[in-house]
């Protein structure tokens, strides 16, 4: 049963040509699906339509069977940058969602410590963004998107500012609190073993079209010695091979 | 480079030294010593003759801030966020930059009286441009990925004001807000040269007809301690709220 | 949240301020009181004491009067202010009502505040300067080319058969005593208090003419508007009684009202100038007609003098027939 559904929507922005044509796409409930693509194919543009942050000139999309129309509290988002706030602290940075629905009670600042306790930045919570490092702010920027226990996370490139490792601590830690919550995510990438390693379902655009879509067959929880056994690394020739053919 | 304030003091004391030896050649009607200087604003401080000078100025101008800041605050605010009023007014706020508001001092005096009101009025007028200016840039410039993460987390557009467009600004706004503050001094000395009869200004204004130079350099060392004062006490509220704003170790 | 704090200590702040910026004291007020301003030609000064101490001493309030007085620059000013309605009386010189009057002004003068007149040219002992004939070539300063003592000197050259031509009017603004001790100018335009300032300033040797021994026109007279006087005529009386009740007491009481100079006068820094200033002004409130009719008495012959003076100085443009400017109406009721 699917959970959020993408039909044959198209984009454009003002007056250019369009960014997106009739793009179909299911995500089902629990699911960990990737999009790929190089820069300029649409799939930050795809991410946004999803999470209501704009409106599509044809197609529809519903998530559990409503149409989006705006940005919906059941709906997480984490945008390229962490995107705090300098001027508040870490524990008020992750309760901005609340802040700005009611006031915060002891509950909300019980449960925004435990997730951050899941990044390991409880300690930080008095710190002020601008005394972080880009992975802390990042885990931080995760963290915010939990903090109203979304049932769908929307994540535009989140890792791609930051270095191969904390990028792998953190594709751990990501996976490892989705599967707590039994979250259902999207995620763009233009990174193809991150792509692998984190879903469930990759899919490939190009120019605005979804060219490719595979189930990814490897089991949970995933571990860092699949990145680099044979099946894990055919699937990226195979992925490879998609996103370079376009242009033969 | 840490031995840098002991030099300054020396330049200063040495200046000082310079002035003395000079104005010992002059008569005190010209340029009094420093020394004389030093006494008469003793004398007058101890005598309680600056005192109600020195209250009354000081009044003027952080009524006059108050006003005339928040005003261009308010404004300032509402000119960022509605496109329509920035578009309508922008032409007369570039032309009013032109007025040299200080000149307008003898017209506010005419309007409102000689008492306190009017000199309120000018410093208020000073201080409501440099004030309005700031935060209407700040209120524009805020980071557009952050207006969409508000958007995202379903902000209306007053919480976004009040929680991302003015904390953003803050840095630009208190900016402003210590330009107005100098000028603050301005705006209230010369409505009291024009029409008054009590503050620093006015005193100034006296002590001409006094013939009494020394007293003239004592209340400028007054103004410009107020300025100071002021000024300092801007840049570390400044400091305190900007604080999270910059990195630290 | 701290954004709500500052906004609940601005609104503090207002609400103190709105209580502080009430210039008029907070005390019931009384029915009796008819308010009447003054439009002073200066700022709040010791020369004119008595007409600032009304909350000490109560001199107009006994009168039933709540008096106000506003600062101005010069006598034109305090003209300006009583035609334009913000005042009632100016306390102004002659030459400032000669120039209303040629305007077309309709203004009438009750009083006569200083009817000596106090203007005077100085100059260093070495230059020889004793007499007005002596000033021909010279150059001399003036406070402005606006002022009185500029008024006054060429007053006093037209006695001595000297036109303006034949000297040099340089302004030198108030500090008047600098230029001269300096050697920039030959002999400086001033008034009595001032040349007591300059002497106390290190001002050396000096020779004084006195314009008065030439030409004795009043340093000071309250005017007011044809309008007010036929309107306000009780009050402008009960404001009379209560003037020469002040001036009296500070004739009688110059060092009480020395000490008093030091809280309400701007300039009243310290008591012993302010003695020698209240003593000096206290001198020129006082002339024969005073002797005779009482302090405020009005020589409008003098005055018709002066007003013709400036016509051939050029200074005014029409003939003035001050006969219906001056009222001693007003003083005269009090004496009956």
């Amino acid at each position: 049963m699917s959970f959020l559904t993408i039909e044959d929507v198209t984009y454009s922005y003002q007056g250019k040509n369009p960014v997106l044509h009739q793009v179909n796409w299911e995500i089902k409930k629990g699911e960990f699906h990737c999009l790929l693509g190089k820069s300029g194919c649409g799939k930050t543009t795809l991410l946004k339509l999803a999470a209501g942050l704009l409106q599509s000139d044809k197609g529809s999309i519903r998530l559990q069977g409503s149409e989006v129309v705006k940005p919906s509290p059941e709906c997480g988002f984490v945008f390229q940058s962490p995107n705090l706030l300098e001027w508040k602290t870490v524990i008020d940075n992750v309760l901005l969602p609340i802040t700005l629905k009611r006031k915060i009670t002891e509950e909300d600042r019980r449960q925004a410590l435990e997730l951050l306790e899941l990044v390991g930045l409880a300690s930080y919570y008095d710190r002020y963004p601008l005394q972080l490092s880009g992975g802390q702010q990042s885990r931080v920027a995760i963290v915010r998107s939990l903090v109203q226990k979304p049932s769908l996370l929307f994540m535009d490139e989140p890792f791609s500012a930051l270095d191969a490792i904390t990028r792998e601590e953190l594709q751990d830690d990501l996976l490892r609190m989705c599967n707590m919550h039994n979250m259902t995510v999207l995620f763009i990438t233009h990174d193809i073993s991150e792509a692998v390693y984190l879903s469930d379902v990759v899919g490939v655009m190009a120019q605005g079209e979804i060219v490719y879509q595979s189930t990814v067959e490897l089991e949970r929880p995933r571990k860092m010695e699949m990145r680099y056994d044979s099946y894990f690394n055919e699937f990226c020739l195979t992925l490879r091979q998609v996103m370079g053919g376009e242009h033969s | 480079m840490k031995k840098m304030p002991i030099y300054s003091f020396l330049l200063l004391v040495l200046l000082l030294a310079l002035w003395e030896m000079a104005a010992g050649t002059m008569s005190e009607l010209v340029l009094p010593a420093p020394s004389i200087i030093w006494f008469t604003l003793l004398d007058g401080m101890k005598s309680g003759y600056f005192t109600q000078h020195i209250i009354r100025t000081a009044l003027e101008v952080l009524l006059g801030l108050l006003f005339g800041g928040t005003l261009g605050f308010v404004i300032g605010i509402l000119m960022g966020e509605v496109t329509f009023l920035r578009k309508l007014l922008f032409p007369y706020i570039i032309a009013s930059q032109a007025v040299p508001k200080l000149a307008l001092a003898p017209l506010f005096i005419l309007w409102f009286g000689f008492g306190m009101t009017s000199k309120v009025v000018i410093t208020a007028l000073v201080c409501f441009f440099p004030l309005l200016e700031s935060t209407v840039t700040a209120i524009q410039s805020s980071d557009k990925q952050k207006q969409e993460l508000f958007r995202m987390l379903g902000a209306t557009r007053f919480q976004t004001l009040i929680h991302l467009k003015i904390p953003a600004g803050m840095p630009g706004i208190l900016a402003g807000l210590r330009v107005s503050a100098v000028l603050a001094v301005v705006g209230a000395v010369v409505g009291e040269f024009i029409g008054g009869s009590e503050g620093l200004g006015a005193l100034i204004i006296a002590s001409q007809g006094m013939m009494d130079t020394p007293l003239m350099f004592a209340t400028l060392i007054l103004l410009t301690v107020m300025g100071m004062i002021l000024y300092l006490m801007i840049t570390w509220f400044e400091k305190k709220w900007l604080k999270p704003y910059k990195k630290e170790k | 949240m701290k954004l709500k704090g500052l906004f609940i200590a601005i609104l503090l702040v207002f609400v103190t301020a709105c209580g502080a910026k009430e210039e008029t004291s907070p005390a019931p007020k009384k029915e009796e009181l008819e308010k009447i301003t003054v439009a002073n030609w200066s700022q709040p000064i010791t020369e004119a004491t008595n007409l600032l101490v009304d909350e000490n001493k109560g001199f107009f309030k006994e009168k039933g009067i709540d008096l106000t007085v506003i600062p101005g620059a010069g006598g034109g000013d305090a003209i300006k202010n009583v035609l334009s309605g913000k005042a009632d009386i100016a306390f102004t010189d002659p030459g400032s009502l000669y120039f209303a009057l040629d305007q077309g002004e309709k203004v009438k003068v009750i009083y006569n505040i200083y009817p000596q007149n106090v203007f005077n040219v100085v100059s260093l002992k070495e230059k020889n300067i004793t007499k007005p004939e002596d000033l021909k070539g010279k150059t001399i300063g003036v406070y402005s080319l606006t002022s009185g003592t500029r008024q006054n000197l060429l007053v006093l050259l037209h006695k001595a058969g000297l036109s303006e031509s034949d000297v040099k009017i340089v302004e030198t603004g108030i500090s008047n005593f600098a230029p001269l001790m300096q050697g920039q100018v030959d002999a400086t335009a001033a008034t009595d208090t001032g040349l007591y300032l300059g002497k106390q300033k290190g001002l050396g040797d000096v020779n004084v003419m006195e314009v008065k021994d030439y030409l004795n026109i009043p340093s000071d007279v309250f005017v007011v508007t044809e309008q007010t006087y036929e309107e306000k005529k009780d009050e402008l009386q009960k404001f009379i009684e209560a003037y020469r009740n002040s001036a009296e007491w500070m004739l009688g009481n110059p060092k009480e009202a020395a000490t008093l100079a030091k809280t309400y006068a701007i300039d009243g820094k310290d008591e012993k100038v302010n003695l020698e200033i209240i003593k000096l002004r206290n001198a020129s409130s006082v002339s024969l007609e005073t002797e005779e009719r009482g302090l405020g008495a009005i020589d409008s012959v003098v005055l018709q003098e002066g007003a013709d003076t400036y016509q051939q100085l050029g200074l005014v443009k029409n003939k003035l027939d001050l006969s219906k400017v001056v009222s001693g109406e007003l003083m005269e009721d009090e004496e009956k």
